[in-house]
């Protein structure tokens, strides 16, 4: 049977890093995902991915089993993420920067069109103000409920769903302002 | 259903609640009305978009990376380096009390009078081999027994707070271990 968290952070605090690595191997996609999702930005998702694990590593003593491990983890990597993005106060995502992973059985001009959806669906995200950004990247990106955004968030779910409310119809309104702009441009 | 209520169950509908009959109400209404069907596409559009996008694998190597700085890091001691400390202080508060606890009284019995009695023969002892002057004498015990008289009321006062600094520290220490066991937060 395989170990638990819990199991794994005692041996951990034990003085076994080894068992660090296992911590590292299972919630590597997840972090890396939720640093991903929030960056937009290549280089820097990897600086923050490193940063994260090494913050988890050292804070492991404060971690209350009463919480899932996942959202306490991506509660650190959401807080790195926005102390940095406040401190660059804005950021930009280029072209190049954007690495998908892409699913070859589609046709060239098929994922031609769906990569240029997904990339315009992201600029929109990426525009938004931090507040609302927050919870679509949670919510819609990496499947936390309401639940554990209020943990992440540490706001209450009335406030955090009233932003995400808003926030899509943000997307919406942004998404449907730049076809209009591309129809006016053609 | 009104375009209001609509739209309240378009979110429901996105936060993945998709109970049955509100379900009906709502293509009912989509059914009819071209507004809330448009939003109702281009959310999908947009959200499924992003949740079909959302896990990202990180780079090979960059776990290997992370591995190499956690093990240039000092290892995890069981519960933490703060449990440690404050395990420590607690220990060293509980016995240091009893110390003080003990000696108090001691030091109360001894009456600083014993000691005047003792340090002036001493002195006129001393002043009498070395000088054998009435006044030097006098003058040497009077300083002595000024500052002895200050000295016992500070090595007091010192005691006093002692004490309440140690039982302070002890208190905090085990409420402060509790508070590191029971906050999940960073
Ligand atoms: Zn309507």
């Amino acid at each position: 049977m395989e170990p638990s968290d819990s199991g794994l952070i005692q041996k951990c605090l034990a003085g076994n890093q080894d068992a660090f690595a296992e911590i590292l191997s299972r919630y590597k996609r997840l972090i890396y995902s939720v640093i991903y999702n929030l960056m937009g930005d290549s280089q820097e998702v990897n600086d923050l991915f490193q940063e994260v694990f090494i913050r988890i590593y050292k804070s492991l003593h404060t971690y209350n089993s009463e919480y899932s491990f996942a959202t306490w983890a991506a509660k650190i990597a959401t807080n790195v993420c926005l102390d940095r993005q406040r401190q660059k106060k804005f950021h930009q995502v280029s072209m190049e920067e954007m690495v998908e992973i892409s699913d070859n059985r589609e046709n060239p001009e098929d994922l031609y069109l769906a990569k240029e959806q997904k990339h315009k669906i992201r600029m929109a995200v990426d525009g938004l103000p931090e507040k609302y950004r927050v919870p679509v990247v949670l919510f819609h990106q990496q499947g936390f409920s309401y639940g554990e955004m209020a943990i992440i968030l540490n706001q209450p779910v009335s406030i955090i769903k009233n932003r995400l409310y808003r926030a899509r119809l943000m997307l919406r309104d942004t998404l449907a302002a730049n076809r209009e702009k591309e129809a006016v441009s053609r | 259903m009104n375009c209001k209520e609509c739209h309240q169950q378009l979110m429901d509908y996105f936060d993945h609640n998709r109970e049955s009959k509100g379900l009906q109400l709502l293509h009912s209404h989509l059914d009819s009305c071209q507004g809330c069907r448009e939003l109702f596409d281009e959310l999908t559009v947009i959200l499924g978009t992003l949740e079909a996008t959302s896990m990202v694998e990180p780079e090979s190597g960059l776990e290997k990376k992370v591995m190499k700085r956690i093990q240039s890091l000092p290892v995890l001691v069981k519960q933490g380096d703060d449990g440690l400390s404050k395990m420590f202080m607690g220990s060293l508060s509980v016995i240091f009390t009893l110390i003080l606890l003990i000696s108090t009284p001691i030091l109360n019995h001894i009456s600083f009078l014993d000691m005047l009695i003792h340090g002036r023969s001493f002195i006129y002892r001393l002043s009498g081999i070395v000088l054998d002057c009435q006044i030097i004498y006098h003058f040497v015990s009077g300083l002595f027994s000024t500052f002895l008289f200050s000295l016992l009321q500070q090595i007091q006062s010192v005691y006093t707070i002692a004490l309440f600094m140690t039982v302070f520290l002890g208190v905090k220490a085990v409420y402060g271990k509790l508070a590191v066991v029971k906050n999940g937060s960073i």
